[in-house]
């Protein structure tokens, strides 16, 4: 390059105190020529361009979002709850992964078994019905275990009500499992309404293991409650009558649980002020 | 000095922090004044230049080794600004905007400007407000859309804004 703005020009350029056409004309040559950049550069304040580089080097050390994170900032969910819910354990891609795979193979199983026969096509349905409620109290237990949850400092330290971010919590891990849930019992071959019939049971499943988690650990609340579900159902399919556990009483009882659950929760919010969490 | 800027963008694909340190400290400065001749907030500013060294981090392989780093880098540093700029609210004034020197001087240098018949002179004699959308418009290649969220106003404004900046300069280079 033959032409150079001059040093004068440079630093003036640097400084903002040029004329717009001659400003225009020295960043045009700026922009194809480095000598007269390095020159422009040394003109800029060092101790912002050091704050600049400290920013940035904090930014790539900071641990990347989680895809899940970024749709929830994205839907305008505060940066702070979108990391706490984004650290949850069951509100991530491989949880969710897991969900869907072993409600799949419920799903299979009565594809697989409904055209047989012999078999009582409502008889197929009892895997996925089984499975199906012990998918969001495995979540409900996953996220408040202070062995699984990578936040639980985070969470212990919060500003947040503590009763509030549990709720927020809960109602996060619980809609996305039963999401996935939801969808597949929609496959569900010949079901009619008893593709719905795990709904209250989840439910209700998920709300005492809150509770029982205010006594246990929430780990061995979830999974007492899971096998006692397993077991009652079991216990009562053995009989001769398909599908039995899933009747109206049931669902009654369902109901009951989870009303019963959501007024201790209520009563007991209190503990989780005073640094216990469940 | 000894690498070239294609060579230290090679070493950041390798996760060579050193090699991004020496692309910064060559690029950070006049970054700065570049972008904060398009925008008057220096956090802004500040922070469209964070935004643009991360992206050169994560994904220095978008340099394809065609043309010049330096424009890649200013390109990638544009987009940054408008990005920030968005982000921000859209109700602040427009004066924040436009150059905070050029705001202070503006009316002088219309006086100044009166005796001179060329280009330049056209120029320097438009109101900071056209200034900043020929500046954009022209010598950004931004879109209208672009413009607008970058100065904060609307669009329909910077079509009326850059009708008169024309007008204005043909008739600066008439006289």
């Amino acid at each position: 390059m033959t032409w150079h703005p001059g040093d004068e020009a440079l630093a003036a350029y640097a400084e903002g105190t040029l004329s717009t056409s001659q400003a225009w004309s020295v960043e045009a040559h700026v922009a194809e020529c480095a000598e007269c950049r390095a020159t422009a550069t040394g003109r800029v304040d060092t101790g912002r361009l050091e704050a600049i580089w400290d920013s940035t080097v904090d930014e790539i050390d900071a641990p990347r979002r989680r895809v899940i994170e970024r749709v929830m900032v994205a839907l305008g969910v505060p940066d702070h709850l979108a990391r706490l819910l984004g650290a949850t354990p069951s509100l991530t891609v491989p949880w969710l992964a897991a969900v869907v795979l072993v409600l799949g193979f419920g799903l299979a199983m009565a594809w697989s078994s409904a055209g047989e026969p012999f078999v009582d096509a409502r008889e197929a349905l009892l895997p996925f019905l089984l499975v199906a409620p012990l998918v969001p109290v495995a979540g409900v237990a996953a996220a408040f275990s202070r062995v699984l949850d990578p936040a639980y400092e985070i969470a212990a330290a919060s500003p947040l009500h503590s009763f509030r971010l549990l709720l927020i919590r809960t109602v996060a891990v619980v809609a996305t499992s039963m999401v996935p849930a939801l969808v597949m019992a929609l496959l569900l071959p010949h079901a009619g309404l008893l593709a719905l019939a795990w709904i209250l049971p989840a439910l209700a499943l998920a709300g005492a293991a809150l509770v029982a988690g205010t006594f246990l650990p929430p780990i061995v609340a979830g999974a007492s409650l899971g096998l006692a579900w397993v077991m009652g159902v079991l216990g009562v399919e053995i009989g001769p009558r398909a599908l039995v556990a899933f009747g109206w009483t049931t669902q009654l009882l369902a109901a009951v649980v989870l009303a019963v659950s959501a007024a201790v929760m209520l009563q007991r919010r209190d503990l989780f002020e005073i640094g216990r969490r469940p | 000095m000894d690498h070239s800027d294609a060579e230290l963008l090679a070493a950041i694909s390798e996760g060579d922090r050193t090699a991004l340190r020496l692309l910064y400290e060559r690029h950070a400065g006049w970054l700065v004044v570049r972008l904060g001749r398009r925008c008057g907030d220096p956090d802004v500013v500040n922070e469209a230049v964070q935004d643009t060294f991360l992206a050169v981090w994560r994904k220095p392989r978008a340099y394809r080794g065609e043309g010049d780093p330096a424009a890649w880098l200013w390109g990638i540093a544009l987009r940054r600004l408008l990005d920030r700029v968005r982000r921000r609210s859209r109700w602040e004034s427009v004066a924040e905007w436009v150059h905070p020197g050029a705001v202070a001087s503006a009316e002088d240098e219309v006086l100044i400007g009166v005796e001179h018949g060329d280009l330049g002179a056209a120029l320097d004699r438009l109101s900071p407000e056209l200034r900043a959308v020929v500046q954009a418009m022209v010598l950004d290649g931004l879109t209208v859309r672009e413009t607008a969220s970058l100065l904060g106003v609307p669009a329909g404004t910077v079509k009326t804004r850059m009708m008169r900046a024309r007008k204005q300069l043909r008739k600066g280079l008439a006289t």
